[in-house]
């Protein structure tokens, strides 16, 4: 759990921000890629090597299964991570406020 | 000329990048692999083709499971084959190289599973050439005589997989500043 807090990457905190409603894998990368209007693109092999360790850190969960697609969401600790996360991000826009 | 085969291409070519810049310069001379099976890391068969631009993703999964194939082709990926747990795909594109790994720390998740798959089989290669040596100076075994000719074959696949499994290993991690 605490690696995973330490290297937690852009990629991560953005499916973390996703699976906040049940999705499966394409489903994931469309979301994402649409609400950074394109800024961040997520490959195939990205989505399903950071579902499995998600999934491994209890930070998601398996729903259902539907036409070879896993759907997964959140967990409760999940859903504690991603606020710790955006938390963390928010004090480091506060320092930062002003550079760019 | 419709076909032809390349030999030890998996070996010649031992991490997943590699591989892959390989299988698009083939594609580039109009040389693509229809599909792969267990023999083809060591002999693979091209089929002539339009000379095209045509990404290639190797990714060392050992038992994918079945959200795996969905999710690639849901993404647009065709698969090509599983070559010895290298499970093989492609996209052809034109403008921007597609990618499917797209952030170093699954890059270097990847690299980490092929470290895994070549130190496993270097090593027991390794092991198995230190034992012929070993039982060979012996002189313990029927055929005794042949210890150098068999630890010599042991060695030359162990010593590159054992090479190959540190270079892997060594790549830089994933840089701190990609972190959200």
């Amino acid at each position: 759990m605490a690696d995973l807090k330490e290297e937690l990457s852009e990629t991560m905190y953005c499916i973390l921000l996703s699976l906040r409603e049940e999705r499966h894998g394409y489903g994931i990368l469309q979301h994402v890629a649409d609400f950074t209007a394109g800024d961040v693109q997520i490959g195939a092999g990205t989505i399903y090597t950071s579902l499995k360790k998600l999934g491994r850190a209890g930070w998601i969960d398996r729903t259902r299964t539907e036409e070879r697609r896993h759907y997964y969401v959140l967990t409760e600790r999940g859903v504690r991570a991603l606020a710790e996360q955006t938390r963390r991000i928010e004090r480091l826009y506060a320092y930062g406020r002003g550079v760019a | 000329m419709t076909r032809r085969t390349a030999w030890f291409s998996a070996f010649t070519h031992p991490t997943p990048t590699r591989l892959e810049d390989w299988l698009e310069r083939q594609a580039a001379q109009g040389w693509e692999p229809r599909q792969l099976d267990d023999m083809s890391a060591i002999r693979m068969h091209l089929q002539n083709s339009t000379p095209a631009a045509v990404r290639y993703v190797v990714d060392p999964q050992q038992k994918p499971d079945g959200s795996y194939r969905a999710t690639y082709e849901d993404a647009g990926w065709k698969y090509v084959g599983e070559l010895s747990s290298l499970q093989v795909w492609s996209r052809r594109y034109k403008g921007a190289r597609p990618e499917a790994f797209t952030d170093r720390p699954t890059r270097r998740a990847r690299d980490v599973r092929m470290a895994w798959a070549t130190g496993i089989a270097g090593t027991l290669a390794v092991l198995g050439a230190l034992t012929r040596v070993v039982l060979g100076t012996a002189g313990i075994g029927a055929s005794a005589e042949d210890w150098p000719l068999e630890a010599g074959l042991f060695a030359l696949i162990g010593i590159p997989l054992v090479v190959v499994t540190v270079a892997l290993m060594r790549r830089r991690p994933p840089n701190s500043h990609e972190a959200a």
